[in-house]
């Protein structure tokens, strides 16, 4: 079982260094997984400034992400539970959702300047719009029959509200908020690789990719992939914890 | 039943109907029944006849088109509905334990403390004599644990009337029995005026006072029928005579009503 996990990324790794050792592509498109753990060494050297960057690039995703839940989910859960701000926000919600949020970046830079706030900006847009769209669904799509039943013992609609919809909602609202990490750190990189950036792991890949330095270019882009993935198994542990009602 | 008694849930000309699909379907229409306080009544009926909008009606979880329903409440302290589904599942709050959902009903009212509310929960379950795993979520209940939580939910807040959806149609045979004594026993402790929907014949009868036999849609009174058996019910009475005669009673003006 554990074996079987891992045998993808050893496959992987036995293709790469099959090519990396014939010599046909160059080493500045792809360098062998020597050099790449070699620079991986490098990069992640106690007394290297990666680790500033990590977490510089950690405290933008996070706040943005944060920033977009606290906004996102009672825009969402209050549209799906009242008829008329659903329809009074429902054109918004899908027209913004069909900008992609990079495309607004000069927007913000030129609203909120080039300092920390428009690398903020970029992520907290992309991620409140996916979160609000789950919340919706989660409470369009929870059984109706439990709010008949806080209604016929009596709960008054803001005890249904609290009591019955947003607990039943939470399984969705999880769902939004997984993609919606993933989603910010994917955004936060792209936006530290724009002008004026002057940290973050983003920054540091367009830095080094600017040197032809490829060894330490593909190791920083692989310290982002498995902090993508720590990111979510992390909220996933958290979330079969905080939901373990669901899918029993 | 007594005609000088004032009933405990009276319908006087009730019209319902639904859109469906831009038509208008009517699915009761000029219904009248009185219920007396204890009664334990059954309504059977042929499939989609209008039996669960029946008792949605008397929930006030819809309203009617036309006609009155008027419910005498016992005390102050009571609230006049309690009621089961079918469903359990998507009926009880799986995020919350046996216990919480328990005591879901007195959370409308903020005078009830969380230690008041669990003190009520138990002593409800006291009272009608069930066993639960209190601190157990739905999720890790039998379907027979379920129901039984969604009864004590129910009657927690002494309800003038207990109105049951089909409660049992999603259990096993043998669960079914047991829920069948379960559910005498406590309207026996209890004397709550019941009102209990089944498509099953055998239980419909068994467990009442009277069973309602509902026309197809729109659905209208067929015909009251009266059991004939002495209480506490024993499953022997159902190979008895006066119970074998009106179960072919029911079955046959039931037949009729389908074939209309």
């Amino acid at each position: 079982m554990k074996f079987t996990r891992i045998l993808g990324p050893i496959i992987i790794l036995l293709i790469w260094f099959l090519i990396a050792s014939l010599g046909t592509i160059s080493k500045l498109i792809l360098p062998s997984p020597l050099q790449v753990l070699t620079g991986l060494i490098d990069i992640l050297a106690i007394k290297a400034d990666l680790w500033l960057h990590i977490g510089l690039t950690l405290y933008r995703t996070i706040i943005s992400f944060i920033f977009a839940c606290l906004i996102g989910i009672p825009i969402g859960l209050l549209m799906g539970y009242i008829a008329p701000v659903y329809r009074s926000l429902e054109f918004l919600v899908d027209f913004f959702r069909s900008i992609p949020p990079i495309a607004l970046f000069p927007v913000f830079l030129l609203t909120l300047g080039i300092g920390e706030l428009s690398k903020l900006g970029v992520p907290f847009y992309g991620c409140v719009l996916v979160i609000i769209v789950n919340s919706v669904y989660g409470v369009l799509n929870a059984p109706t029959l439990r709010r008949i039943v806080g209604k016929v013992y009596g709960l008054n609609k803001a005890q249904v509200f609290f009591k019955i919809v947003i607990p039943d909602s939470i399984p969705q609202v999880f769902i939004g908020m997984r993609t919606a990490l993933s989603l910010a750190l994917v955004l936060t990189i792209v936006v530290e690789m724009f002008i004026g950036s002057k940290s973050g792991l983003g920054k540091k890949i367009y830095d080094y990719h600017l040197v032809f330095d490829s060894a330490k270019m593909y190791a920083t882009i692989i310290v982002t992939g498995a902090i993508g993935y720590l990111l979510n198994q992390g909220f996933i542990k958290f979330e079969r914890k905080f939901i373990h009602w669901t899918d029993k | 039943m007594s005609s000088n008694l004032k009933p405990q849930l009276s319908l006087q000309n009730i019209e319902k109907s639904y859109d469906s699909q831009g038509k208008k379907v009517q699915v009761l229409s000029n219904f009248d029944m009185d219920v007396y306080e204890s009664e334990f009544i059954s309504i059977f009926g042929p499939n989609g006849c209008g039996k669960s909008t029946l008792l949605h009606l008397i929930a006030g979880i819809i309203d009617s088109d036309e006609g009155t329903i008027s419910i005498k409440s016992n005390a102050e302290d009571v609230i006049s509905i309690g009621i089961v589904f079918q469903n359990y599942d998507k009926s009880l709050l799986p995020w919350r334990t046996c216990l919480d959902n328990i005591g879901l009903p007195l959370e409308a009212e903020n005078r009830f403390s969380k230690k008041e509310r669990r003190k009520r929960s138990f002593k409800i379950l006291e009272e009608l004599d069930i066993d639960l795993p209190l601190d157990s979520y739905p999720y890790q209940m039998s379907g027979g644990q379920k129901q039984l939580t969604c009864i004590a939910r129910a009657m927690i807040r002494r309800p003038s009337i207990l109105l049951l959806d089909e409660p049992f149609a999603s259990l096993d045979y043998q669960t079914r029995i047991s829920m069948q004594e379960i559910l005498q026993d406590i309207w026996g402790k209890t004397n709550v005026t019941t009102i209990f929907i089944s498509h099953e014949i055998d239980e419909a009868i068994y467990l009442a006072d009277r069973v309602l036999l509902l026309t197809s849609r729109p659905a209208t009174v067929a015909s009251w029928y009266e059991v004939p058996l002495s209480r506490p019910r024993k499953l022997e009475m159902l190979s008895a005579e006066p119970y074998v005669k009106l179960r072919t009673d029911v079955l046959n003006r039931f037949r009729s009503e389908v074939g209309k």
